[in-house]
């Protein structure tokens, strides 16, 4: 508990440096920028400006930048899902319920406050509980062997596939489409060049920032060419931002809960926010004294799932930095960001870089204070954002994700990477094809099969290593379980309800 | 029926399945086995093994809902794919304004000022921001000048 406490105190004295702190600020303010602008999400919002933190030169900087990125970017998104009922990313959908009907009711400037406020108390709470829970887990991970590691990769893939809320068997699909393109490259066990049709440009595997800048930016672009005028901002007047006494009273117990089973639910590789907002208001609404009220603009509503969210989001900051493993599209573009500046995310990183580590975890601490500054009073600033017309927008992350695109290895090939994978990603949109999960599967394809191809040899060939070993069985077993029964509800509410709703969600 | 194939699911399908069948045929030359245990080939050729029968699954459930292609998103694929192939022969500024300016009056029906003016401040901004003030060097002009 003390050592956690200097470690985060070693931290905040890195990221309080005047040069830090100014890269949290550029951060925080693009950030929420980008992720303001209806259409733009997170995840978006992220790719799109990796090729900026690129150029910070110093890996700590680059960093806590990236993060208060993120944390901007969540703010900007609860921004346009309560004003525009525009979801930015999956997780927000929960906010966009509650959160919609208040701005309806004129009651805008509470549920943006409650949401600011939400976000800043979860993610105070989780960043104490990641400089706890973090260097237990990189002291778990370090014993773990290959066959641990393939199972928790698996793990990881599984249910993100399977828990995005979209068509489990689609997710799957993704999964394996990654894990395809993923081990494009030079083999790290053999030396053998795989799948590059003797191409230097892809010796080194498929450039993976084109590729997300391709897939979540001008994809997204493409897709809203065709959504025009499909946004109704309810009206730009914030009104009285500031909750009231009763406002406070509703929400205070539910940002509480929120916090902690956002925090949980995040620890968990592939679980991550949705579930983490969704638990919460499923929560909320049956402790509530007034269940009704919720879906009509219950500000209870708006505080869980959004505490839960952000809790969810740095809880997902521990399985990245101290396994590797990405848990959700986010964290797997900040991976990206991470390897962009030589760090390896990964049981190594607390010894190997520990100033990275204890720097981004208290940083975004300070991200989360900044960002309570810069919006709150700011509110009626960043709102004004929403009324951007699309034929700007859109033209100007088209430029964004060129010239970044083009700026990182200074590469013609990387900028087809971005146009075929902008096609691949407005197709994939329209195909209701999740590439969250495919990224994720890209990203550890190579993890997966260096640590089955290891765990083979382990076992002399025989695959009954992975379930003899304990902890690797359990995980698997777990898999197994989630998977089979995703799989059987989804295909039992299809068979029991034709309704197209449903089949649809 | 024949519409039916042209929609984005069986479109992404075939794309899916024709990535599943290069790689597993890749995958079989790569090898399975090596004498020094698990070969190359062998990850790829079990996942592209296990992507083809759920495609199937994949094709037939019933997304009701789901819309064709429009146009636009499709021209607008166009268009930056013959922008990429343009700019290692003319550099940055010119085909970037060219398709803003393509884009805005093709996409958004803007007036032709309000297309050049946004062409023209976007390109500005871009070099700016990347070439100037990031010090990246941008190959703003044609390499032959």
């Amino acid at each position: 508990m003390i050592d956690a406490l200097q470690q985060i105190g070693y931290g905040l004295s890195l990221a309080v440096l005047p040069q830090n702190l100014l890269f949290a600020f550029i951060g925080s303010v693009l950030g929420t920028l980008v992720g303001v602008l209806p259409g733009l999400g997170p995840v978006t919002t992220i790719a799109v400006l990796l090729p900026v933190t690129y150029q910070v030169g110093d890996p700590l900087g680059a960093i806590i930048m990236l993060a208060s990125i993120y944390y901007g970017a969540m703010y900007g998104g609860s921004t346009t899902s309560i004003l525009l009922k525009v979801p930015g990313e999956a997780a927000s959908v929960i906010t966009c319920i509650d959160g919609y009907e208040m701005a309806r009711q004129g009651r805008a400037g509470p549920a943006l406050a409650i949401a600011a406020i939400g976000s800043f108390v979860a993610g105070t709470l989780s960043v104490f509980a990641l400089g706890l829970v973090g260097p237990a887990f990189a002291k778990v991970a370090i014993s773990f062997g290959p066959p641990e590691y393939f199972a928790l990769a698996v793990f990881g893939l599984a249910l993100s596939a399977t828990l995005s809320g979209g068509s489990p068997v689609r997710g799957i699909c993704m999964v394996l489409l990654g894990l395809l393109l993923g081990v494009v490259g030079v083999d790290t066990v053999t030396g053998v060049e795989r799948f590059t049709f003797g191409s230097m440009q892809v010796a080194d595997g498929i450039e993976l920032v084109p590729m997300l800048m391709g897939l979540f930016g001008l994809g997204e672009i493409l897709y809203n060419l065709e959504q025009k005028g499909a946004f109704t901002l309810v009206s730009t007047k914030i009104g009285r931002l500031f909750p009231s006494r009763q406002d406070w009273r509703e929400s205070a117990g539910a940002i509480a809960r929120g916090s902690v089973f956002g925090f949980v639910i995040g620890l968990i590789p592939g679980g991550g926010a949705i579930l983490g907002s969704l638990l919460s208001y499923t929560v909320e609404k049956r402790l509530s004294k007034t269940p009704e009220q919720f879906g009509k603009g219950a500000i209870a509503g708006v505080a869980g799932p959004e505490s839960a969210n952000n809790s969810a989001a740095s809880a997902s900051f521990i399985p990245l930095l101290t396994l590797g493993l990405p848990g959700n599209a986010v964290t797997a573009v900040l991976f990206a960001g991470l390897l962009i500046q030589n760090v390896q995310p990964g049981p190594m990183m607390l010894t190997k870089h520990p100033d990275v580590f204890w720097g981004v975890i208290s940083s975004m601490y300070i991200g989360n204070i900044m960002l309570l500054i810069l919006n709150l009073p700011l509110v009626g600033l960043w709102v004004q954002l929403l009324r951007v017309p699309f034929w700007i927008l859109g033209p100007a992350v088209l430029v964004v994700a060129i010239f970044g695109t083009y700026s990182l290895r200074n590469n013609w090939f990387d900028i087809g990477v971005l146009m075929a994978s902008g096609a691949v990603g407005y197709l994939f949109r329209k195909a209701s094809l999740d590439a969250g999960p495919l990224v994720m599967a890209f990203i550890l394809a190579n993890i997966l099969d260096t640590s089955l191809r290891q765990s083979l040899l382990m076992g002399d060939g025989n695959l009954a290593i992975m379930v003899t070993r304990p902890i690797a069985g359990v995980i698997l077993a777990v898999t197994a379980i989630v998977v089979a029964s995703m799989l059987f509800s989804h295909f039992r509410k299809k068979s029991r309800s034709p309704d197209p709703a449903e089949v649809n969600a | 029926m024949l519409m039916r194939l042209l929609y984005p699911t069986p479109i992404a399908i075939l794309l899916l399945a024709g990535v599943a069948i290069g790689f597993a045929v890749g995958a079989r030359q790569l090898g399975f086995w090596t004498e020094d245990g698990p070969g190359p080939g062998l990850l790829p050729f079990v996942v592209a093994l296990l992507l083809l029968p759920l495609l199937v699954v994949a094709l037939r459930e019933r997304v009701p809902e789901e819309e064709p292609f429009r146009a636009m998103p499709l021209a607008g694929i166009v268009l930056t794919c013959a922008y990429a192939a343009m700019l290692p022969y003319l550099g940055f500024l010119l085909p970037t304004l060219l398709l803003i300016i393509a884009w805005v009056r093709l996409f958004h029906r803007e007036s032709w000022l309000r297309c050049t003016l946004l062409g023209v401040g976007l390109t500005a901004a871009g070099t700016v921001l990347f070439d100037v003030l990031l010090k990246v060097p941008m190959p703003l002009l044609p390499g032959w000048l």
